[in-house]
């Protein structure tokens, strides 16, 4: 049996592809398997799913890094690996996190004065993006015991640069980003909750 | 109106950046909490400095002034770096030398001398490090009045 056919013939739920500026209908085909959450890490399952797409109906991750379902879920694309059969790719599986935060990245910038100093940060949002929060760690202060800090990953599509000079606001709260890495096709950032 | 305090304070930040720039390094100020960490931390050579205190003397026009002015370098094993950029300080920074105080906390200088200050004492203090940086200061006081009044 081909395996292909079976790829396709379970390939029923369409997704919506964010461009940059407007959802595109039906860029991929595929469906969601269903995995047990306690296989493996606490995310998975939860707001980590995996979607099956057979070869002719698979998604253009050069040109989408966040799709959506159509009940509304958006999701951003983490990685695509291919399903190999013999010598030929058969399917493709998409990891995708489930994007259920929405972030407005925050720039500073300053002017130099004529002393040569720099004048106070004065800060602008320059884009608005969905993404992933998990709350993995506190940090405590170097300086006093009692301190603590809320230290957040954020996860965001790979189309979306974060930086070190960045703050996010997502739900109201401040967040410094003190560490951006690429993590497969995503772009995730370390970020320390700021008091207001 | 920029109170006198902070014309001088734009001035002592200037003569600061002015020397790095001759120098083709960078600056930090000691007090400048959001920068400082990051800058010292960087393995970049930076002019250091800090305006330690201003006091009247006996009364305003006629000030007394405290800064500290110095360099940071790394990898600097027989710090000739680091005696390079106390040598450039130097040659603007001594005694019996003189700098005007002008108004440079805004983005366009003003043009109107406030005042000068009088650098009485120049000591270069003992060297420090911080992890894999050498830091040398020097200590200057001197006088300051305030002539725009």
């Amino acid at each position: 049996m081909d395996v292909s056919e079976a790829a396709d013939w379970f390939a029923t739920t369409p997704l919506e592809g964010w461009n940059g500026t407007a959802w595109v209908a039906d860029v991929a085909l595929g469906d969601f398997q269903v995995y047990d959450r306690f296989i493996t890490e606490r995310t998975f399952g939860a707001k980590k799913r995996i979607f099956l797409q057979p070869e002719a109906h698979r998604l253009d991750t050069s040109l989408y890094r966040l799709v959506r379902t159509p009940e509304g879920t958006q999701w951003i694309v983490v990685a695509d690996n291919m399903d190999i059969s013999g010598v030929e790719s058969y399917q493709n599986t998409l990891l995708l996190l489930e994007a259920s935060y929405s972030a407005d990245i925050i720039e500073f910038t300053t002017t130099t004065l004529a002393s040569g100093q720099e004048s106070n940060p004065v800060p602008s949002v320059v884009g608005t993006t969905v993404c992933d929060v998990d709350r993995f760690s506190i940090d405590r202060s170097d300086d006093f015991s009692t301190v603590v800090y809320g230290v957040v990953k954020v996860v965001v599509p790979g189309d979306i640069t974060l930086d070190t000079d960045h703050e996010l606001l997502i739900d109201g709260a401040y967040y410094e980003v003190q560490e951006v890495s690429r993590e497969l096709l995503t772009n995730a950032a370390r970020a320390l909750r700021r008091a207001q | 109106m920029t109170d006198f305090y902070e014309e001088v304070k734009s001035t002592v930040d200037k003569l600061a950046v002015d020397i790095a720039n001759s120098l083709s390094i960078g600056f930090v100020e000691l007090d400048d909490t959001v920068n400082v960490d990051e800058k010292l931390a960087s393995p970049d050579d930076l002019i250091v400095y800090q305006m330690v205190g201003m006091e009247e003397a006996p009364i305003d026009p006629l000030w007394n002034l405290s800064l500290q002015i110095g360099g940071k370098t790394t990898g600097d094993s027989a710090n000739y770096d680091l005696a390079a950029i106390i040598g450039a300080i130097r040659q603007v920074v001594y005694k019996a030398g003189s700098i005007d105080i002008y108004d440079y906390s805004q983005v366009t200088p003003q043009t109107v001398k406030e005042g000068y200050i009088y650098f009485s004492e120049v000591a270069v203090d003992p060297q420090a490090f911080d992890g894999a940086s050498g830091i040398r200061m020097l200590s200057v006081s001197g006088s300051v009045v305030r002539t725009n009044l």
